[in-house]
């Protein structure tokens, strides 16, 4: 589609770095979280090849294609860490009986230190 | 210069691959580095900005190390930390001949010497995406080390702190993508020439900003930070307030007044004094009503954060600019020091008590003294009396802000001293209350009261050097 | 510059700083604790010897960082002979204390700081000293380790950092102003106005004036003798000096100075006297001397405040008085021991006519180092405006008889009585004090116009003018004596030590008692040396705002609430970063 005007690829990987924020933010289920960040990272890959494309060259840019490898590379190793803690969690939290197994408390009430107050 | 990079990181592979060996690996590696940054901090003092690079290729396509005197300044402090975490984590993880220690023991080196080798190199690259990198790097090594103590809190705060990290990164990298797309290159001194004027390039430093002041655990973006590093091994909770939060500031201090520096303005800098005076306030009195003493070491490393944020605003005008400058790193070096020795004399005290409940801790000096006192002049640090580097740093904070007139500046300044002192008082008249008997259960090796000693020795004797600082960051500084 | 005598300047600093060092070397510390009263020598020595060019500085800098002029020579000279006396008095006061290291420590680091803070040349060296003093002198002060010098430890730390701060923020106005370190320098034609308000407060909380006093009270008598001796002698003079060597005075008149210090002088010479004459311990009736002593030299910088012109000759006379008092009041400070541990006819009658000697100084007996002094300041009053000259001429001599009164209440509370059964006396205390009487004796007259005075004090009328508030405060003091057998029970009672403290502490302890319950297992568990119910941060109130802060912290916490103060955060800034954009 070398027609297609860049800038509706610019927006819409504006529009999935928002949706994926916004998931971020709003999700409780840690997978969910996992994903709204893959999905985070892909609008900005998005935006990067739009960008690309934006040089007022015959070819799209190299340079922004050879970034998102790197960030792709960096994405996969990130998902996997957070998998990992998300599982080991998941299988304290399995341990401690906590209630509701469909949606395991979110972080944010889990990390509270024992004696913070 | 890549010996910075490639000494610790081949170390981090071999321990990993050897895990028998970590703590060998560990020294090699200090060694290695050690020498690298002696010599650069001579190359540089005589030889002005050194820069190498990378196999030959140069900027745009190639990757290109920079080192000027705020680069060496920190890479000399990392190398000072690191060393010193290394001498404490040996004996400090070989507590119990568990599994457990021994599983903690074995990712624990290989971990540190990632998370060195992504300072390094974030101190030393120069273009926008290798910085990406680096910060990248450096919040896995930090977010694993978190997670190394294995207990529910802490791999709830490391999950924590991993989102943060990741979001944040991603709106970093979301303004590199913005800037290549105007400019058509990230390396730092190129975007600075080029760069066209227009919304897309402040959308593009609001993104990147944005990012980073989560990463910095400006107020009110610092609610990970306690956790993390309250519930993480205490070496690495030295690591990650003394080194980790101040990548991003140091990325941040790039950003502004190097690669973007016509594009700041003095509201946005005065947003960013505003926020770190609330920083220093609300740290301070959020560590005031902690309960346990890693707690509140950690809340008060929100409120030294903010004393980096007010160089901000101090920047925009002519009189203070280098002072405030200067005074701002000297903060960032006398907080390393002085934070890495109060995480490490927790550490002791947990070790010596089995907890770090303040009201329970009666009798540290009689006990450990030599943590006692190791914990002292750090106080004596973070409140700013002299001969500190804190001292040094807030004075040139204040005559910074008399300078440009802010007032405001120099009332935070003061106001937070008194709070700082406040807190350290709570746990400093607590330590010189007779000890209750069948508290302190077991012994702390004597290295590990040692190295907390000298680096808050470091730490108070840092004001003594402050006009070595101010010489090393003159140079490459952003001063026409 | 000379090397031997810019070596000796930093030799008289250094020596006690090194010693403080060498405490923990184990083999060398009884040799150390020995030598204590020998780390005040070099300062001595330098005093005395006055060496041209004694001014040590680093070698990169190009100010001295050390300096001795004609009023750090004074200041050294009494604050020397007060460290060697206490020095040598503590190795015999400390004989049976359990921790005496730790006592010597904080000794010497704080003499270390206060010869620093005298003869310092710029402005970090003066204030890197003073804070060494400050904090060196808590340890002192809480030395004993019971609940009451927890608690003066406490109100005194706090003040004193309240203080350092206002300080560092008025040197570094000065700084700023006149663009000099160098303290020598830094009122040569700029005045920085907002400098004065903070210094005169900040010095103030370590002078002891007028409503920043109450620390004094509770932490001067905590402390160990000899630690009180150089607290109310010489420490207390470091506000002062702050006042000689960072206010303009002398430069510019400063109408708003000269009234806070007459007002906040004459308050504490009265105020002194009145809680002073009530209290029961010898040492707190000693440091309410003090109060008002330093409220009389408040009042001579004063004069000079409104008379620019008269500086010189107020400054001799400040000199002095600061002198005869630092002297006088070390003195009955170490005077205690003595009294206490007399057992021989004639060792009662020894230290009786050496408490009385000290105790008419300081009343201002003619003849004596007071006298001098009160004349020396009286001779300025004629500087200020007709009705101003005119009160004082009233209030100074009425202050005198103030002074007498407590003098005469110390002397009845420490006097030797034959059938009083002494305690097993600790050697050593009667050398270093009668030597320090000595030298009270002997002192002020070599200081630079003290001779001149002398002629004029003989005169009859001024003989006169000199002994009717001494008759008059003795005459209050034994009409006193006789009104007291009608009371029962201890004056001090309502009026206790550390007056408006006191009712500062009363208030924030209404507060405690609404404590919530939650807290009381907890305290209840607590070891602390201070009752808990003084703890302040953990009154009701504070444990309130607490619970508030730690809601609010566990709410920014949310992610929701993080997703939106991110968004916020970032779309002001792209506001304010849009704004000069264009």
């Amino acid at each position: 589609m070398p027609d297609a005007d860049p800038r509706l690829y610019l927006l819409a990987g504006l529009a999935l770095f928002a949706i994926g924020f916004y998931s971020l933010v709003v999700q409780t289920h840690l997978l969910r979280r996992i994903m709204a960040l893959n999905v985070m990272g892909s609008g900005v890959f998005l935006a990067f090849l739009a960008l690309a494309l934006k040089a007022a060259a015959p070819m799209p840019d190299p340079v922004p294609h050879a970034m998102v490898l790197t960030g792709i590379v960096v994405a996969v190793c990130a998902t996997g860490l957070a998998l990992a803690l998300a599982d080991r969690v998941q299988a304290l939290e399995a341990n401690e009986e906590t209630p509701a197994p469909e949606e395991p408390p979110s972080a944010e009430t889990g990390s509270e230190p024992e004696d913070a107050g | 210069m890549s010996g910075l990079i490639l000494g610790p990181l081949v170390a981090a592979a071999l321990a990993f691959t050897f895990p028998k060996r970590g703590r060998g690996m560990a020294w090699a590696a200090a060694g290695v580095v050690g020498i690298a940054v002696l010599s650069l901090i001579r190359a540089v003092l005589g030889g002005g900005v050194q820069s190498h690079r990378v196999s030959g290729w140069g900027a745009p396509l190639g990757i290109d190390l920079r080192a000027d005197g705020l680069a060496v300044l920190l890479l000399a402090l990392t190398a000072l930390i690191a060393v010193a975490v290394t001498g404490y984590a040996a004996p400090y993880l070989r507590a119990a001949d568990s599994p457990e220690a021994r599983h903690r023991e074995r990712y624990f080196w290989p971990l540190l010497l990632f998370l060195w080798t992504a300072l390094n190199a974030l101190f030393l690259s120069r273009d926008l995406f290798n910085l990406y990198v680096a910060l990248e790097l450096l919040g896995f090594a930090a977010v694993a080390l978190v997670a190394l103590e294995g207990k529910g809190d802490a791999l709830r705060a490391a999950l924590r702190y991993l989102f943060v990290s990741l979001s944040a990164s991603l709106f970093y990298l979301l303004g590199v993508a913005l800037v290549y797309g105007q400019c058509a290159t990230v390396d730092l001194a190129l975007v600075a020439e080029r760069a066209p004027r227009g919304p897309a390039l402040t959308v593009a430093l609001a993104l990147m900003t944005g990012g980073l002041i989560a990463k910095a655990a400006l107020f009110p973006l610092h609610f990970w930070l306690p956790p993390a590093h309250a519930n993480a091994p205490a070496p690495v909770s030295a690591l990650l307030s003394a080194l980790v939060v101040k990548g991003a500031f140091y990325l941040l201090l790039r950003l502004w007044f190097e690669a973007l520096p016509v594009f700041h303005t003095p509201a946005a800098a005065r947003l960013f004094g505003m926020l770190g005076a609330a920083a220093i306030l609300w740290g301070s009195i959020n560590a005031l009503t902690q309960s346990r003493l890693k707690l509140l070491i950690a809340y008060s490393t929100v409120a030294q954060l903010g004393y980096l944020f007010l160089v901000f605003p101090l920047m925009t005008g002519r009189d203070g600019r280098f002072g405030a400058w200067c005074g701002g790193l000297l903060l960032l070096g006398a907080h390393a020091c002085a934070k890495t020795a109060m995480f490490l004399v927790a550490g002791n005290i947990l070790r010596a008590a089995g907890h770090d409940r303040i009201r329970e801790l009666a009798g540290i000096a009689q006990v450990l003294p030599v943590s006692a006192f190791a914990l002292g002049l750090a106080g004596v640090s973070l409140v700013g009396l002299p001969p500190s580097g804190g001292f040094a740093g807030k004075w040139l904070l204040l005559s910074a802000g008399l300078r440009e007139g802010q007032w405001w500046v120099a009332a935070v300044i003061l106001v937070g001293s008194l709070l700082a002192a406040a807190y350290i008082m709570r746990v400093m008249t607590r330590a010189f209350a007779p000890a209750v008997p069948g508290t302190w259960v077991r012994p702390v090796p004597p290295i590990m009261e040692g190295t907390a000693l000298a680096l808050a020795l470091v730490a108070v004797g840092m004001g003594l050097a402050g006009s070595w600082f101010v010489e090393l960051l003159w140079l490459g500084g952003p001063w026409p | 510059m000379n090397v031997a005598t810019a070596s000796l300047s930093l030799l008289a600093v250094a020596t006690p700083a090194v010693m403080a060092l060498l405490l923990s070397v184990r083999p060398w510390r009884e040799g150390v604790k020995r030598a204590t009263p020998l780390a005040a020598a070099p300062a001595l020595v330098l005093a005395w010897a006055n060496p041209a060019g004694a001014q040590w500085s680093l070698p990169w800098l190009d100010h001295p960082v050390l300096e001795l002029d004609a009023v750090g020579r004074v200041f050294l000279a009494f604050t020397s002979v007060l460290y060697l006396a206490s020095g040598w008095y503590a190795r015999g006061y400390l004989a049976k204390d359990p921790n005496p290291g730790r006592f010597y420590l904080f000794f010497l680091l704080a003499m270390a700081g206060n010869f620093g803070l005298i003869l310092a040349g710029d402005v970090p060296a003066f204030y890197t000293a003073f804070a060494l003093m400050g904090l060196a002198s808590a340890g002192l002060v809480f030395h004993r380790g019971d609940a009451e010098a927890f608690r003066a430890g406490r109100i005194y730390l706090a003040l004193a950092m309240v203080g350092e701060v206002l300080i560092l923020t008025g040197l570094v106005f000065l700084v700023v102003a006149g663009d000099t370190v160098t303290i020598a320098e830094l009122h040569r034609g700029v005045i920085s106005r907002p400098a004065l308000p903070l210094l005169l407060a900040g010095f103030g909380i370590k002078a002891g004036a007028l409503t920043l006093h109450f620390w004094l009270p509770l932490a001067h008598p905590a402390a160990p003798v000899p630690a009180s001796a150089v607290l109310s002698g010489a420490m207390i003079k470091a506000g002062l000096l702050g006042w000689i060597r960072f206010l303009p005075l002398g430069e510019a008149p400063l109408p708003g100075c000269g009234i806070t210090f007459i007002g906040a002088g004459l308050g504490a010479a009265f105020l002194g006297t009145l809680v002073g004459v009530a209290q029961a311990n010898p040492k707190t009736v000693l440091a309410y001397s003090s109060i008002s002593q330093m409220g009389i030299i408040m009042t001579g910088l004063g004069i000079a405040a409104f008379r620019p012109e008269a500086w010189a000759e107020i400054l001799a006379a400040v000199l002095i008085y600061a002198t005869h008092h630092a002297l006088a009041k070390g003195s009955l400070f170490l005077s205690i021991g003595p009294a206490h541990a007399a057992r021989t006819r004639l060792q009662r009658s020894l230290t009786g006519l050496g408490l009385l000697l000290a105790a008419l100084a300081l009343a201002g007996a003619p003849l004596t180092s007071g006298a001098l002094a009160k004349t020396a300041l009286k001779a300025n009053v004629g500087f200020l405006p007709e009705g101003w000259a005119l009160a004082l001429g009233v209030l100074l001599p009425l202050a005198t008889a103030g002074t007498t009164l407590k003098m005469a209440r110390f002397l009845w509370l420490v006097w030797p009585r034959p059938g009083h059964v002494a305690p097993a006396a600790p050697r050593g205390l009667w050398l270093p004090w009668l030597g320090l009487l000595a030298a009270m004796l002997a002192g002020v007259w070599l200081l630079p116009g003290a001779l001149e005075l002398l002629p004029a004090k003989l005169a009859p009328d001024k003989l006169w003018s000199a002994l009717w508030p001494l008759l008059f405060g003795g005459a209050l003091a034994a009409l006193g004596a006789r009104l007291r057998r009608w009371f029962s029970g201890d004056l001090s009672r309502w009026l206790p030590a550390g007056d408006m403290g006191v009712v500062i502490e009363r208030l924030l302890e209404r507060l405690t008692l609404r404590r919530p319950r939650s807290d009381d297992s907890d305290a209840g568990r607590s070891d602390d040396p201070a009752p808990a119910a003084r703890e302040v941060l953990w009154s009701a109130y504070a444990a309130r705002a607490a619970s508030a802060v730690t809601d609010v912290e566990s709410r920014l916490r949310a992610w929701p609430v993080v997703g939106v103060v991110w968004l916020l955060l970032f779309g002001l800034l792209t506001a304010l970063l849009a704004r000069a954009g264009h």
